[in-house]
């Protein structure tokens, strides 16, 4: 596999993992706030 | 932003191409929008330009004169935004304030009329030379409770000093420092060192501590359940965004470049 090919994967894999991490951020800290639980 | 350095990078490769001898490089964008972009599009990116440059400005210029009237000569506190002072010494904090913005707005003009037109470079050294005083600061100021005010304080100090100091010797060139050892890397590290050390020889007042928690405290309308799944949708967009850029990426930058790249190949060893 190429160099590009890799840097066009990895591009589209960070933006991936970024969008993913931050929708989970947002469900836990917004959503399912842990004063919900005290 | 990581579809906006996308586009400005393949932009300033495909203008490249077009016309290399672009100077200062600076202006690229602006050459585009005169010379190669339709006259109604390249209105509208002349107009983006100008919006981004004044609001930057703007901001900044807020911040100085915030700065001054608040930090410097109020008290800091929240009371010396609420109002608390008398009248003669707000105005006085307000005067100050416009008259700070307004130094600093000619210095800029003078700077951008006296210095060669570098806005790159100077953006490369700003930029790390921010992050490098700052940066462990910001974020230590609201996810730690050991820091103090004198710790922040020399956290900043020694951060700057030593990008500045770091960056001083190489362009004088006395010293080229490895990648590992880059400016803003050593910069971060001293920042954070200095900070740990200076914060561990004082106590965090009650009083900041009160703040910082009040950092933290979530207000109900940020967790309004139709606000956060209007929030939601961006990070979807984001994963979709992911997929196609790495599709496209492939199909129209990887492959037509390692095609471009072996015909190349081919024409060379032909010709030999």
């Amino acid at each position: 596999m190429s160099g590009e090919v890799i840097l066009a994967l990895a591009y589209g894999l960070v933006l991936t993992t970024s969008g993913l991490w931050i929708w989970r951020r947002v469900v836990k800290d917004y959503l399912h706030h842990r004063d919900d639980e005290d | 932003m990581l579809l906006l350095y996308l586009i400005t990078n393949f932009a300033a490769a495909a203008v490249n191409l077009i016309n290399p001898d672009i100077t200062p490089a600076e202006s690229t964008m602006i050459w585009v929008a005169m010379n190669l972009l339709p006259t109604v599009l390249g209105a509208i990116l002349i107009c983006g330009v100008l919006a981004a440059g004044l609001s930057s400005a703007s901001t900044f210029l807020s911040l100085v004169g915030f700065s001054v009237s608040h930090d410097i000569l109020g008290s800091g506190s929240e009371q010396g935004a609420e109002g608390v002072g008398n009248h003669t010494e707000r105005h006085s904090h307000l005067r100050a304030a416009r008259l700070a913005m307004l130094m600093v707005g000619l210095s800029v003009i003078a700077l951008a009329l006296l210095l060669p037109r570098n806005i790159y470079w100077l953006t490369h050294f700003a930029g790390p030379l921010f992050a490098s005083s700052w940066g462990v600061v910001a974020f230590m100021s609201i996810w730690s409770g050991r820091l103090t005010e004198a710790g922040a304080f020399w956290g900043m100090a020694a951060g700057f000093g030593v990008n500045v100091t770091m960056n001083a010797l190489s362009l004088a060139g006395w010293v080229q420092w490895p990648v590992v050892a880059d400016p803003i890397l050593v910069g971060v590290v001293s920042s954070y060192l200095v900070v740990r050390a200076v914060s561990s020889l004082g106590a965090v007042s009650v009083h900041e501590v009160a703040y910082r928690e009040a950092l933290h405290t979530m207000s109900p309308q940020e967790r309004d359940p139709a606000v956060v799944q209007q929030t939601l949708v961006w990070p979807k967009v984001m994963v979709a965004m992911g997929a196609v850029i790495a599709v496209a990426l492939t199909l129209f930058y990887a492959r037509p470049y390692q095609e471009a790249v072996a015909s190349a190949e081919q024409v060379v060893w032909e010709a030999e």
